[in-house]
């Protein structure tokens, strides 16, 4: 009977999902955390909290953008609470644009992943333009390129969510 | 649902969950200052074996690769003796990493006589920062070995390797001499004028680090050693952090500092020594 009150379809969901994030940052952070290519490193976690957004919705893509962003920020040394924002942010517009403004095809989430990946690199390298007058010129050619390396990752992300969401795209 | 009010329902709650998590965990995180919370704590010891295990796999796919790419040309070369060649270059790799660790070890045995006041700890590197705005690694040890935030890490000849910034009870991680973030007092040249070293990102990125803050009338040239100071305790006085690769002059042209060529090669270390304890002279 209490089993009746629980959406076995949902949890399964979740559970696969959020499998989906420790996968993610598991290779993130312990796989591939010196994986350099021209000297930058790929940073592709966002794209987990995009495509869980882009089929799932913006309640589930805030909510385990946000997890993601957690993991993220417990990981790394160099934030707090930077991702955990941002990515919660991510899932969520994620979600609302590809409920309402966008289809759900590849190269819609390609061109949303690689905005997110942009907007994350942007805000690494902001504190460094900012309060150690490094230059942009330094700067943005490692965010580009970070941005560019952490792209392909966005393949089997969203792959792998369609696959779990069970739905078709929507046009 | 229509788009606004599906953003005027979810996105203020989203918003407040949001900014409540985040206030919960930056007000964790200064009030721990560098000492690992429970959340974060028990993150890396549950992924700390996966992690040894990410690093055992992937030394040993470097390994095979190594293995199959050799014994291709030695099959080449000679069919008839590719097995037992391909043993023998087995363990001879082997034999090659247990003899680098052990001369690592003799070395440390040389850095300890010389240092009798130093206890130290020797520690591997489980896994690099995947960031590109810092340099620093987590290491295989923490605060049950006895290690503390701020000790020094050191490789096997005395060289300057970094500083433990965060600490869990069996990891750390350790902020390397060339990270935007540190600064070491130090010494230079036979006069040993007094400067700091502050990690600088462009430098950071091409490996190097900058000596600055010289002492007035201080003349720094290139080949000058840079050697800790030991000045505010954290760091042992005589430890070497490199040497003098350029002498420039700032923007304003009224102060000159140095372009440090790291004593040690920060790529490429697999493991590292943590000094737990040593007596304070200044």
């Amino acid at each position: 009977m209490f089993l009746d009150l629980i959406n076995i379809q949902k949890v399964r969901r979740a559970i696969l999902y959020l499998l989906v994030i420790a996968l993610t940052v598991w290779m993130q952070f312990s796989l591939l955390p010196d994986l350099r290519i021209l000297g930058v490193k790929p940073f592709f976690a966002p794209v987990a909290a995009v495509a869980i957004g882009l089929w799932e919705g913006g309640v589930w893509g805030g909510v385990l953008g946000l997890l993601t962003g957690l993991s993220c920020d417990l990981a790394l040394n160099e934030s707090t609470v930077t991702f955990l924002i941002l990515f919660a942010a991510f899932g969520f517009f994620a979600g609302v644009l590809g409920s309402y403004v966008i289809n759900r095809r590849f190269f819609s989430f390609l061109l949303l992943s690689a905005a997110a990946l942009l907007l994350t690199a942007l805000v690494q390298a902001a504190p460094f333009w900012l309060f150690r007058g490094v230059s942009l010129d330094t700067l943005l050619p490692i965010a580009l390129l970070q941005t560019l390396w952490s792209v392909p990752f966005a393949v089997p992300a969203y792959y792998l969510c369609k696959k779990i969401s069970g739905k078709r795209r929507i046009n | 649902m229509k788009l606004k009010h599906y953003l005027s329902k979810y996105g203020p709650r989203l918003a407040v969950v949001v900014l409540i998590v985040a206030l919960i965990v930056g007000l964790a995180t200064a009030a721990l200052e560098g000492r690992a919370g429970f959340l974060r704590n028990s993150g890396e010891t549950l992924t700390s074996p996966l992690q040894k295990a990410t690093t055992a796999v992937l030394d040993w796919l470097e390994s095979l690769y190594g293995y199959i790419y050799q014994y291709d040309r030695i099959v080449e070369e000679n069919n008839s003796l590719k097995a037992e060649n391909a043993r023998l270059r087995e363990q001879s790799r082997s034999f090659s990493e247990l003899e680098a660790e052990n001369a690592r070890y003799r070395e440390l045995l040389g850095f300890r006589e010389k240092h009798t006041d130093f206890d130290l700890a020797s520690a591997k590197i489980v896994s690099w920062d995947a960031s590109n705005y810092t340099s620093a690694f987590t290491i295989s040890k923490g605060s049950d070995e006895g290690l503390e935030l701020g000790d020094c890490v050191i490789t096997e000849y005395g060289a300057l390797v970094g500083q433990i910034i965060e600490l869990g009870t069996d990891w750390s991680t350790v902020r390397t001499v060339i990270d935007v973030d540190m600064d070491v007092g130090a010494l230079v040249g036979v006069y040993s004028y007094a400067g700091m070293v502050t990690g600088e990102f462009t430098l950071m990125k091409r490996g190097q680090t900058r000596l600055a803050y010289l002492s007035s009338g201080a003349q720094i040239f290139e080949g000058d050693e840079v050697l800790t100071s030991g000045k505010g305790g954290s760091f042992p006085a005589g430890l070497l952090i490199g040497v003098i690769s350029a002498v420039m002059t700032e923007a304003g042209g009224q102060a000159t500092y140095g372009i440090i060529e790291p004593a040690v090669d920060v790529g490429q270390l697999s493991q590292v020594f943590i000094i737990r304890d040593f007596t304070i002279s200044e």
